[in-house]
Order: C-alpha cells, then sequence, then structure tokens
C-alpha cells in the first residue's frame, strides 16, 4: 500500500515536472508580458505595438519554423538565412525591370514577377535537397555542409546583381507588405498560417511523427522500418522552401535587401529556436514552443527600445536571457 | 601452487546488483603471485562484472578486496593503478590517434613541474619496455596504424609501464592469430616468472588447458569451483560451466510445418560470418548459439537488410530476394527485434502506441494525416493480447519495464503482420516472471503460423523453446541440434571450439 502511495506521489511529481517543463516557456513569456507592462506603463501593450512586434518577428518566425524541422532530427541549418537573402535578391532582382537597369554587372536577367518568385521558392527547395543529401548521403556534418552552402549563396547573390542592392524591386512586394487586415500587416498572417500548418504537420501527419522518431533515436527508427535518409532530407528541404518564404517576407517588409543583407539573423532565428526548447540534439521541441520562443526575443528587444536601453547593451541582455532559457531547458529536460 | 599461502589479491563475498539483477552473489576469489588463474563461465555468468570490480570500474555493493596486506570496500581506477592493478581488455583502451609513446604514459606522463612533458626521459622508458616485449616498431608510431594484435602488445606494455603486481587479460586472444597467441603466451610466462599474478578471462578451452595454473568457473554470479589445472578436463569444465539443471518440463508444444518459409544458402559478410546455411520452417522456432562474438546477431542483421552479403543467396517463401534494407524486409515479411533494447528497439522519448506503430505509419495516413483513432486501436489490440502493463497507450515507453518494453518492440511487428520474426537475446535483462510471459507470447505466434529465429546466450531458454538449434563459433555454423534430444554440455562443446577449416585471419 504504501508503495503504492510512493509510487503515485512519484508519478504526480513527474507528471507535474512534465507540465512544468513543456510550458516552461509559455508561462515565461506571460510573466514577460506583465513585467513589460509594468515598466513600459502601458506602452508596450498598446495594439499597435504588439503589431509592430509581429511584424517584426514574422521573418525570424518563418526561419524559426524550418529551423525547428531540422533541429527535431539532430541537424543544424546555417544556410538558411542566406537562402532568403538570396530568394529576396532573386524575386527583387528578377522581378523588376527597373532594378534590372542598376545592376550593370548582375547575371540575373528579368524574368517577370510570377516567374522570379516561382525559381527563388524551388531554387530554396532545391538547395534544402543538397543539403539534405550532403548529410544523409555523404556524412558531412551539418554544422559544416550547410556553412559552405551558406557561404556559396552569399557568392552567388553577389553575382546576381554584381552587387547592387535592391532598392526597385516590383512594387508588388511593397503593397504586399503594407497590407493590413483588422489592424494586423499580411506577413504577420502569413508567419501564422505557416506556423499552423508546420505545427499540424508535426502532430498530425506520419512524417511528422516520423520527424521526431528519427530525432529520438535514429537507429531505432531505421530498425522499426522508418526511412530514415528520405525523411531527413525532407526536413532540410522544408527548412529551405521556409527559406525562401521567408525572403519573400523580407523583400515586402523592408521594401529592399541587398546581398550582404540579414547579418544578424541567423543567429536570431537559431536563438529563438533554442529558447523555444527545441533539443540541439534531436527529437524534442515543438512548432508552439519555437513560435513564443521567437516572441519572447521579438518582444525583449522591443522593450528595451522603448526603454531606450543603449543597442550595446541590448545585445549583452538578449545573449544573458538566451543563456539563462537554455539552462532552464537543461535542467527541465535532464537527458534520459 | 597447490597450498598457496601467501595471496597477492583476495577478494571476499563481494556482490553487486544492477536493476534488482543479481550479477554477483557474494563471489570469493584469490590470486597468487606468479600464478595464472583462468576465469571462465558462459556469457552473463558476471566475470566481466567481477574483473571490472577488481578495476575500480564498478563499486560492489558488498564484499572486501584485499591487496597485499591492505583491504578496500571499493577501488576506483586511481586507487588500482597505486596498488598495482594492470587491465588490459578486449576492445583496447588505446588512443588512435597518439603515438605509441604517448599511449603508454598517458595518464601518468613524467613531467617538469607537472605540466611539461619530458619526452626525452620517457622515451628510454618506451624503448626498453618494447624491446622487452619484442616489439619492432617506433615509438613514435602511431596506434591507429598498427594491427590488432600490435595493439594488443602495445596495452601490455602500457599496463607494464607501471609497477604492476595484478594483470587482468580480458579475451586478449580474440583479435590474434595463432602465431601472435603463441608469442603471447611465452610473454605470459615470463610475466609470470618475475611474480606478477595474472587472471586470464577467456572463452577458449584449448588455450585455458594449456596456459592456466587454476581454473575457477562462474555461473549465474557465482563461483562454481576454482580447481588446479591438472585435476581438470575440458568436458569437466564445459559441464561446470553450463550446470546440469535442464528443466526438460519446460519444453513447450512445438507449431512447426512442413512448409518451408526461410532458406538460407550459405550466407557470408566479410568480417563477420561466412558459410551460414538453415531452412526454417513455418511456425518453427529456431534456437542460435553461440559466444559472444560467434556471429549471431550479425546474421539476424544481414537477414533483416542492416548489412548486405557478400555472397550467398535467401530464399523467402519459395522465391530468391535480395534484402538491401530494413524496409524492404519488412516489406518481404521479416521483423528484427534487436539485442539493445534501449539503444536499437524503441525510440524511448516516444509513446508505447507510436513505438507500436513506427512501421505501419504510412498505411495508418490518409493522405499525409495519421489516423489516429486507428493506431489507437491497432496499440489497443496489442496491449490487451501481450497483456503489456501500461497506464496508457500514450505513455512514454522510457518508464516502461523491461519486460513490457520488449513486449512493445515485438508487438509492433505483430501489427505489421510480420512472418518471420528475428529474435536478439529477446530476454536480456529481464526479470524471471516477464521472460515466462514473452516465451508464452512467442510460443503463441508459432501457433499463429510465424516463424521465429532466435539468437540467445541462455540456453535453458534456446532448449525450452527451440525445435532445432543451430550452433555458431567464430563466424560460422558448426553445429545443428535436435532442441528435443540435446543439452547444455552438446551445444557448449560445439561453441567453444573454433571450427577446424577456419584459419585463424578469416575469423578475426
Amino acid at each position: 500500500m504504501s508503495i503504492m502511495t510512493n509510487t503515485l506521489a512519484k508519478t504526480t511529481a513527474r507528471d507535474a515536472r512534465r507540465l512544468l517543463a513543456d510550458h516552461a516557456i509559455l508561462i515565461i513569456l506571460l510573466l514577460f508580458i506583465v513585467f513589460a507592462a509594468i515598466v513600459s506603463k502601458g506602452r508596450f501593450i498598446q495594439i499597435g505595438n504588439i503589431a509592430v512586434i509581429l511584424f517584426q518577428c514574422s521573418v525570424i518566425g518563418v526561419l524559426a519554423l524550418g529551423q525547428t524541422f531540422v533541429m527535431l532530427v539532430a541537424g543544424i541549418d546555417l544556410s538558411v538565412t542566406t537562402v532568403a537573402i538570396l530568394a529576396a535578391v532573386v524575386m527583387g532582382a528578377g522581378g523588376s525591370e527597373e532594378q534590372q537597369q542598376m545592376n550593370l554587372a548582375g547575371i540575373l536577367p528579368f524574368l517577370g514577377l510570377v516567374p522570379s518568385i516561382v525559381v527563388a521558392i524551388v531554387g530554396a527547395a532545391l538547395i534544402g535537397l543538397v543539403n539534405g543529401l550532403a548529410v544523409v548521403t555523404f556524412r558531412i556534418p551539418a554544422f559544416i555542409s550547410t556553412l559552405a552552402m551558406s557561404l556559396a549563396l552569399s557568392g552567388l547573390a553577389m553575382l546576381m546583381t554584381g552587387g547592387s542592392p535592391i532598392h526597385y524591386p516590383n512594387a508588388f512586394f511593397s503593397a504586399f507588405g503594407a497590407a493590413k487586415l483588422l489592424g494586423l500587416p499580411s506577413t504577420v498572417y502569413v508567419f501564422a498560417i505557416l506556423a499552423l500548418a508546420c505545427a499540424f504537420f508535426l502532430t498530425r501527419s506520419h512524417i511528422g511523427i516520423m520527424l521526431y522518431a528519427i530525432g529520438g533515436n535514429p537507429r531505432a527508427a531505421g530498425l522499426a522500418g522508418i526511412p530514415v535518409r528520405t525523411v531527413t532530407v525532407l526536413a532540410y528541404v522544408v527548412c529551405s522552401l521556409l527559406g525562401g518564404i521567408a525572403g519573400f517576407l523580407f523583400l515586402a517588409r523592408t521594401g529592399s535587401v541587398a546581398p550582404t543583407s540579414g547579418g544578424g539573423l541567423l543567429l536570431s532565428t537559431i536563438a529563438a529556436v533554442v529558447v523555444g526548447g527545441v533539443s540541439l540534439s534531436g527529437g524534442k521541441g515543438t512548432i508552439q514552443n519555437a513560435v513564443i520562443g521567437t516572441l519572447l526575443l521579438a518582444g525583449l528587444g522591443n522593450l528595451m527600445n522603448i526603454l531606450l536601453v543603449s543597442p550595446h547593451l541590448q545585445d549583452a541582455i538578449s545573449g544573458l536571457i538566451i543563456v539563462l532559457a537554455i539552462m532552464m531547458n537543461v535542467r527541465l529536460n535532464p537527458a534520459s | 601452487m597447490d597450498q598457496p599461502s601467501q595471496p597477492l589479491l583476495k577478494m571476499s563475498g563481494i556482490t553487486k546488483t544492477f536493476l534488482g539483477v543479481q550479477a554477483l552473489k557474494g563471489v570469493d576469489f584469490d590470486l597468487v603471485p606468479g600464478e595464472i588463474q583462468c576465469l571462465i563461465g558462459e556469457n552473463g555468468a558476471g566475470k566481466s562484472t567481477l574483473m571490472r570490480v577488481l578495476a575500480g570500474a564498478l563499486r560492489p555493493d558488498a564484499g572486501t578486496i584485499a591487496i597485499g596486506g591492505d583491504s578496500f570496500a571499493a577501488l576506483d581506477p586511481m586507487l588500482g593503478h597505486r596498488v598495482g592493478i594492470g587491465m588490459i581488455y578486449q576492445e583496447t583502451d588505446l588512443v588512435l590517434p597518439l603515438s605509441v609513446a604517448d599511449n603508454i604514459f598517458l595518464g601518468h606522463e613524467i613531467t617538469r613541474g607537472g605540466s611539461i612533458l619530458r619526452k626525452g626521459d620517457m622515451r628510454p622508458v618506451v624503448a626498453e619496455l618494447m624491446l622487452d616485449l619484442n616489439l619492432h616498431f617506433s615509438p613514435d608510431t602511431l596506434v591507429r596504424d598498427l594491427g590488432p594484435a600490435q595493439r594488443q602488445l602495445v596495452q601490455i606494455a602500457k599496463a607494464l609501464s607501471r609497477k604492476i603486481r595484478i594483470l587482468v587479460l580480458d579475451e586478449p586472444t580474440a583479435a590474434l592469430t595463432d602465431n601472435e597467441i603463441g608469442y603471447l603466451f611465452s610473454l605470459l610466462q615470463r610475466l609470470k616468472a618475475q611474480g606478477i599474478g595474472m587472471v586470464y578471462v577467456s572463452h577458449r578451452l584449448n588455450e585455458v588447458m594449456e596456459i592456466a595454473d587454476r581454473v575457477t568457473v562462474m555461473r549465474d554470479g557465482e563461483r562454481v569451483v576454482t580447481l588446479p589445472i591438472g585435476a581438470v578436463t575440458k568436458d569437466g569444465l564445459i559441464a561446470a560451466m553450463v550446470g546440469r539443471q535442464v528443466d526438460t518440463d519446460a519444453r513447450t508444444a512445438s507449431h512447426r510445418t512442413d512448409k518451408l518459409v526461410l532458406s538460407v544458402d550459405n550466407l557470408s559478410v566479410r568480417g563477420q560470418f561466412s558459410g551460414v546455411s538453415f531452412d526454417l520452417r513455418q511456425g518453427e522456432i529456431l534456437g542460435l548459439a553461440g559466444l559472444v562474438g560467434a556471429g549471431r546477431s550479425e546474421v539476424l542483421e544481414c537477414l533483416f537488410g542492416v548489412t548486405t552479403p557478400d555472397s550467398g543467396r535467401i530464399t523467402l517463401f519459395g522465391k530468391e530476394v535480395r534484402i538491401g534494407s530494413p524496409i524492404q524486409a519488412i516489406r518481404l515479411g521479416l521483423g528484427l527485434v534487436p539485442e539493445e533494447r534501449r539503444e536499437s528497439g524503441l525510440v524511448l522519448g516516444r509513446s508505447v502506441e507510436e513505438n507500436i506503430g513506427f512501421p505501419i505509419l504510412r498505411r495508418l495516413s490518409r493522405w499525409l494525416v495519421i489516423q489516429r483513432s486507428r493506431l489507437a486501436g491497432v496499440a489497443a489490440d496489442l496491449i490487451g493480447s501481450l497483456s503489456i502493463k501500461t497506464p496508457s497507450a500514450r505513455q512514454q515507453v522510457a518508464t516502461l519495464s523491461g519486460g513490457n518494453q520488449q513486449k512493445v518492440v515485438i508487438g509492433r511487428w505483430l501489427a505489421a503482420n510480420t512472418r518471420i520474426l528475428l529474435l536478439d537475446e529477446p530476454t536480456r535483462g529481464i526479470d524471471v516472471n516477464a521472460k515466462f510471459e514473452l516465451y508464452q507470447v512467442i510460443r503463441g505466434l508459432t501457433a499463429k503460423g510465424v516463424s521465429v529465429v532466435m539468437a540467445s546466450s541462455e540456453l535453458p531458454e534456446l532448449l525450452a523453446l527451440s525445435d532445432r538449434i543451430l550452433v555458431m563459433a567464430f563466424g560460422r555454423t558448426v553445429a545443428e541440434l535436435d532442441a528435443a534430444t540435446t543439452d547444455q554440455v552438446e551445444i557448449m562443446r560445439h561453441a567453444v571450439v573454433r571450427p577446424q577449416e577456419t584459419t585463424a585471419g578469416e575469423a578475426a
């Protein structure tokens, strides 16, 4: 009897711990919002400000969705932000005759608006295919192969425009970026729809279950008949595809892009995913928490702007928060 | 040697329990200077556990270890070095990218001020050691570039570079050719003359008879007997290793039919096994017996498409097939329950339901969407029919007991309609009651027409469940026995002998 009670108590304690581990990041986001609302004297939670935060994090958010797929299979994609910039360059330079005249040394011809978008998105997916095959077939560590890919793509972006920044993309992009529905910019809707789609895919599709299984134990997954290599490659393709879409959003949001843009994007993306509790060693993490991680970091940056914290101090504080978040995740999710 | 007066080592009442399983049950063991004592026993008898206690890698739950005049409750690796214990493991623990000299002094480098290496002072010591061991290569050679035999000898040099009084060798000849074995033995004789006491762990009775002064036999975590070599025979040792308690009542009714389902002809994977042939009939359980490293797991993995055979034919249900991957094997009706349940069998962080459903996920989904209710239905059926004890189908599989985890892996193959089940040590690390439940499950499968190939190191289990038993040794099949008429002694007699036609180089 006492053993049973003991076991019961243990189970309850474990469930409580689980619950806390699963929702810790949500609790922290809510606490942060309360804290931010107080120290900003309400400015943080004004509708207009919330819309700004969401607008700002839509690009990083979409990149974080893709990164989550790859990290679930214990990989990492360091090229995804470069894919986004390259896609934006292709869309911006290939879709605008006006811009073409600026790119004297560029190798990218005028394609037309729709073809350039198609080329950018399909090209992004193909880059993901190469990334995935490099990891699966040649067993090059993802960290190295995607870093090399990132360098190559940066070079390609320079070649396309001859180094010129893109200030005159097709007017469609700015119009898309400026469009609003119910006070929220269109890019936020794109992010939200993609996040829902990804969450649905990971939890409700058989491939989602396979991704978690591969990340949790690739050997066991393979011996249980899961097509480990195919599904791993697919994760990289999805990641890069989302990178292409993020490129579209980037161009729509800012109205311009340079081949050298996006310097801080990669770190912000990985930080968002990791703060959201997606494990670097694979098999653990959810889209919801990756999104919350993105919102939390974007909110933190916004709050520090409102409070006029110096940009240098902002970086230091962000770094500290990221380390604290990872420490907390390690604590709450001990390796079993 | 018959009446050792002053033991070098005396281990008394050593007890060690792992997860509720008693690996050592109050073992006594002693060693005198200048003695080579062989330690033998079946897989899982407790030899390695006992030696890991001596190496300080494991802390015993009870008992004492007396070395020279000092008595300890437990050792640790540093203390082990200080009292003069040297260990040589089957798998070398050398650092491959470092040189021979660096490896030999690893952990006890001669330094200036504690951190600057004095290579000049270490070199002559290494050179002398190597000369002593008849090693004719440069101390600067990288260990990576050495063959297995040379690595083994470097390990001995490494052990001897410390002042040792006790040397433990765990299956030191596993990777050696006959010539190299001869050389190793003459070296051991010289160490013996220097008064070093040696524990020689081996399965190979020929070697034991050749080199031992005394033999200790272990079985089921207990010391069965220690005898001077003059007082034993090979058959006597085998009998002591397996015991005599064959439980013939445990044999269950066979569901074997005459229908041939699988025929393996002359199957070989280079470096693993060669010339393996056998037939399997519907409803039959074919046991695979053999010592660790005999190639049983490798044969099962090859059948399951994990490795590709270099030669040989596999005929499944009358059709010759090539099995290139586990996915193909599953499609052909095969299922593997791997040896390492936690490492290879299950994704521990996922649910019981998902672990059961892995091979049929695609079948259970419409378009991309998994039909959770169908998955839950399949899982519920199996949880019921295999009586898997779990709070719910959504429970993380890591929280289940070993026996129930194993049922989840077996259940997975039932869900996938497997026709031929390959079991690799299905009851390892599982408590006695759960074992019997698993036996019933396995037997129940054959009643439904499933055929089974089962590798196991537990001979009573093989004898009770199998229709026939195939014995493997050194990567070859050496005997095919009728389980109804054979016994443990006969199986072991085949398992411990190196097949005549095999040359040492091939087997390694």
